[in-house]
Parts: structure tokens; C-alpha cells; sequence
């Protein structure tokens, strides 16, 4: 059963968790982790925020599997409430730090490491962090589903709460906005691009 | 111009990954010719490449072999509802009104079957990921350790007994954490059940049997199963009167042992992962 294109559950997964199996919540959270913490991490930005927000995320996912209307999305559902619970938890946070320190074991590559593509990486990566903060809530989050989680724009538009249509213009948005933030940084991000 | 703004429309399609291939001919051809809508088109896929290229974040093998157990031993401090005190009486009888109208008959065949489970579960092997206690436990231990497990049960009959049902799902919107929890306790007694008998603790080794068999029950909990295999379980707790025998353990435990009565009040450790 594939409900995100990363990710395959078992079949009658959903129906054993709305019936509140404790081995298939297992089963999820084994199956969602890296996409909770990562999202949460694309939030917060440190290791500890991320990890606690996923988990936080897991926990209301099991107190409000009940909530799960059948018929729709589940993997909307999930991801509606990470971000929910990313957005929360930012919102309290005292202050938004501008340069976030690294996790120390984050970034494991698989091949053998290439310190200067790993620093190219990780200033990609920066740069596109701080472009992602200066663009509203919405399209980033639209942004970040549809082009680091593989949500369709259905599910995007589930897990927002606005229209197809809605959803189409944030990204658009979102490219044209991080377009000009990335040009601004000075990020030359590729000679020649290939036409798509 | 009028074509350009055409053209914008084509390249929020493309962006949305929804531009048909007439469409997708007609930017290609417009493209081709306009320097303003080339560049603007360059420049999405300049940043949905930068995307494909970023890394991800990722702790490590050894963060994520142990994110079950961190999330578990959450799960068991934070997904049990809180006991409102005072309310106990009135939500019983709400309880009452609302199940009986959802009383479904197997109920009871379900307790049955968890009945059976019990025989066939109480003679498999401790489970690999509890560590092996060996014969060098000390005293002091054993009753950190007992005491530990009864605070934690208790937090989940109490929950059980006091809980209000949910106006969406027959069980309330925490039974899948119980039942997670049930399930690791139930696991976990198997072991204490044996030191506590090689220490020659009868009552509390028939004490941790007694919740054994109720944590069994909630860990087999079906939606299917209607809320009155609940109330069976609840009457069980009460019959036997287990949250008061619990409570007499921990009294009798925790007679001038700071540290035993400090356990039961924080969260206890993830258990540790076999590897
Ligand atoms: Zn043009």
C-alpha cells in the first residue's frame, strides 16, 4: 500500500490502526520517522526541536487516530499534523535563531565523503534555509511537501485547508520568491541548466 | 505581452506539475522567443534543482534504532489521560448510559480469547529486547524495579476505570497509547513475575499475575469488541481489587525507601534496545 511515494505500508494498515492495534502504530512510526523528524527539523532547524516535535507529533497522531475520517488522505492527515505541531512549537519559541548550529551526527552521506561537495551541500543547503524563512508560512510549507515529501497538491491542499488552486499559487509563489532570494545570496546554482 | 501573462499561467501549471503537453509546447516555443519568460523559467528550475540536491538531515543508524523506544516511554508518561478527581462517580454513570446503548456480545469471547493468550504467552520466552536479569540483581533492585512496574500499571487501570468515553470512538481517543502500553508491561512481568519468585515474594509475584492477565486485555482491546469488554475489564479490576493491592505494595515498599517512592514519580527509562 503505497500512500507516499517514499513510503510502503502494509496493507490493511489503516484499518488496524483506527482500530487501535499497537503493533500497526509501530509499524507506522517505523515507516514515518524520517519523514516526521526531517520535516520537524525543516521547521526548527535543530536536532532537539526536530526530535521532540516528531515525537510530540506521534503522540497526538495516536490520541487522535479516532479523528481520521475514512476515505481521506492518511498521509495528509500525518503530515498536517507535523506541521501543525512544527508551527506550534515555533510560534513559542522565544526567538528564532538566524544561524542554527548543526547537529553534530547529522549529515551521514552514503559514498565515500567529498569534503568539498559537502561543503557545497551544506552552503546549498543554508541558502536555502534562509530563503525558506523569508517567505510566508504557506508557501513554504507547500513548497517543502510538494518538493522534499512528494505530497500531491491534493494532499497539500488537505493538509492546509485551502483549495487545489490556492495551492498552485503558493508554489509558484514560493519558486519565484526563493528564486529571488537564492539570486540575491549569490548562489550560482548551476551553470547550465538542463531544459526540463 | 497578453502572450507572457499566458505564458505565467503555463509556468505555475509547470511548477504544479499539471501543464499538458500542448501546453508544455507552447511555453517551449514561447520560451524559445522571449528572454524574460526563459529566464524566469531558468530560474524555478534552478531552485526545485537546489531542492533535489539538499541534504537531509539525518542522526544517524543508531538515533533511529532507538526513536521507538524514546517515543514508547513518552507514550507512557504522556498518553494516559490525567485522573480528574471528583469526577470519578459522574463519569461512571455517564459511562454507563452511553455503553449500554453500544453493547455488542463479543465482549466476552474476546476476554476469553484473551484468556488463552495468556496460557500461550505466559510460557514463550522473555522478550529479546528485556534484558536478561541475572542471579547478582540485588534486593534494592528488585524493588525499584517492582515498584516501578505497579506505578505504571496503575497509571493505566486508573485511566481505564476514570476515563470518560469520547464522543467520536467508542474507547476515547487514548486507547491505542494504553494499549501500546499495556502490551510493554504485559511483556515486561514475565520476568519480574520469575525474580520476584526467586526472591520469594509470593504476594507481589501473584499481584504482578493478577495485572499481567488485566494488561493482557487491554492490550488486546478490538474497536469491534464494544465498549463492554471495557466494562468487563473494569469489573475485573474492581473484583479483585487490584489499585488498592497496588496501593498497599507501594505503602509497604516505600516504608523509609526515598529512592522507591522517587521511581514511581518520574518517567521510566526506554528500555534498553537488544543490540
Ligand atoms: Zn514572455
Amino acid at each position: 500500500m503505497k500512500i507516499n511515494p517514499d513510503i510502503d505500508l502494509s496493507p490493511g494498515l489503516e484499518a488496524r490502526l483506527l482500530a487501535g492495534d499497537p503493533e500497526a502504530f509501530r509499524e507506522l512510526v517505523e515507516a514515518y520517522k524520517r519523514k516526521f523528524y526531517g520535516l520537524a527539523f525543516q521547521y526548527t532547524r535543530n536536532h532537539a526541536d526536530a526530535e521532540d516535535v516528531s515525537q510530540t507529533a506521534f503522540i497526538k497522531v495516536f490520541r487522535s487516530i479516532g479523528t481520521f475520517r475514512k476515505g481521506s488522505s492518511l498521509n495528509a492527515w500525518l503530515y498536517r499534523v507535523v506541521v501543525n505541531t512544527a508551527i506550534d512549537h515555533i510560534r513559542k519559541r522565544p526567538f528564532f535563531p538566524q544561524e542554527y548550529p548543526r547537529p553534530e551526527a547529522v549529515e551521514t552521506s552514503s559514498g565515500p565523503p567529498d569534503p568539498a561537495r559537502a561543503a557545497e551541500a551544506a552552503l546549498l543547503r543554508k541558502k536555502l534555509d534562509a530563503a525558506l524563512d523569508r517567505i510566508s508560512e504557506r508557501e513554504r510549507t507547500a513548497f517543502i511537501l510538494r518538493f522534499d515529501h512528494g505530497l500531491n497538491l491534493r494532499e497539500i491542499a488537505e493538509v492546509l485547508d485551502v483549495s487545489v488552486g490556492s495551492v498552485k499559487s503558493y508554489l509558484f509563489r514560493s519558486g519565484r520568491k526563493l528564486r529571488r532570494e537564492l539570486s540575491e545570496a549569490g548562489l550560482r546554482l548551476s551553470e547550465e541548466v538542463p531544459h526540463v | 505581452m497578453f502572450e507572457c501573462r499566458l505564458q505565467r499561467k503555463s509556468l505555475c501549471q509547470w511548477m504544479a506539475g499539471t501543464l499538458d503537453a500542448a501546453g508544455r509546447e507552447a511555453l517551449d516555443r514561447h520560451a524559445a522567443a522571449c528572454p524574460s519568460c526563459r529566464e524566469e523559467w531558468r530560474g524555478l528550475q534552478e531552485v526545485i534543482m537546489a531542492t533535489e540536491r539538499k541534504p537531509e538531515p539525518d542522526p544517524g543508524p543508531e538515533y533511529w534504532d532507538r526513536y521507538w523506544d524514546r517515543l514508547q516511554a513518552r507514550l507512557e508518561t504522556e498518553a494516559a489521560p490525567l485522573i480528574r478527581p471528583g469526577t470519578v462517580r459522574r463519569s461512571a454513570l455517564r459511562r454507563h448510559l452511553f455503553w449500554r446503548r453500544l453493547a455488542l456480545p463479543s465482549a466476552a469471547a474476546a476476554l476469553i480469547v484473551a484468556g488463552i493468550m495468556i496460557g500461550r504467552w505466559s510460557t514463550r520466552a522473555p522478550h529479546p529486547s528485556v534484558p536478561a536479569v541475572s542471579g547478582v540483581l540485588q534486593a534494592g533492585d528488585l524493588e525499584i524495579r517492582t515498584n516501578r512496574y505497579l506505578d505504571r500499571s496503575k497509571r493505566i487501570l486508573l485511566a481505564l476505570v476514570n476515563d470518560l468515553p469520547a464522543d467520536k470512538d467508542v474507547y476515547g481517543l487514548d486507547l491505542p497509547g494504553r494499549k501500546i502500553a499495556s502490551r510493554a508491561l504485559f511483556r515486561e512481568a514475565a520476568d519480574l513475575r520469575g525474580d520476584l519468585a526467586k526472591a520469594k515474594k509470593r504476594r507481589l509475584e501473584r499481584l504482578v499475575s493478577d495485572l499481567q492477565t488485566i494488561l493482557l486485555q487491554i492490550a488486546n482491546l478490538k474497536a469491534e469488541d464494544g465498549l463492554d469488554a471495557v466494562d468487563i475489564i473494569r469489573a475485573g479490576i474492581e473484583g479483585r481489587d487490584v489499585i488498592f493491592q497496588i496501593n498497599l505494595a507501594r505503602m509497604r515498599g516505600a516504608s523509609g525507601s526515598s529512592a522507591a517512592v522517587l521511581s514511581g514519580l518520574t518517567a521510566p527509562p526506554a528500555p534498553k534496545s537488544a543490540f
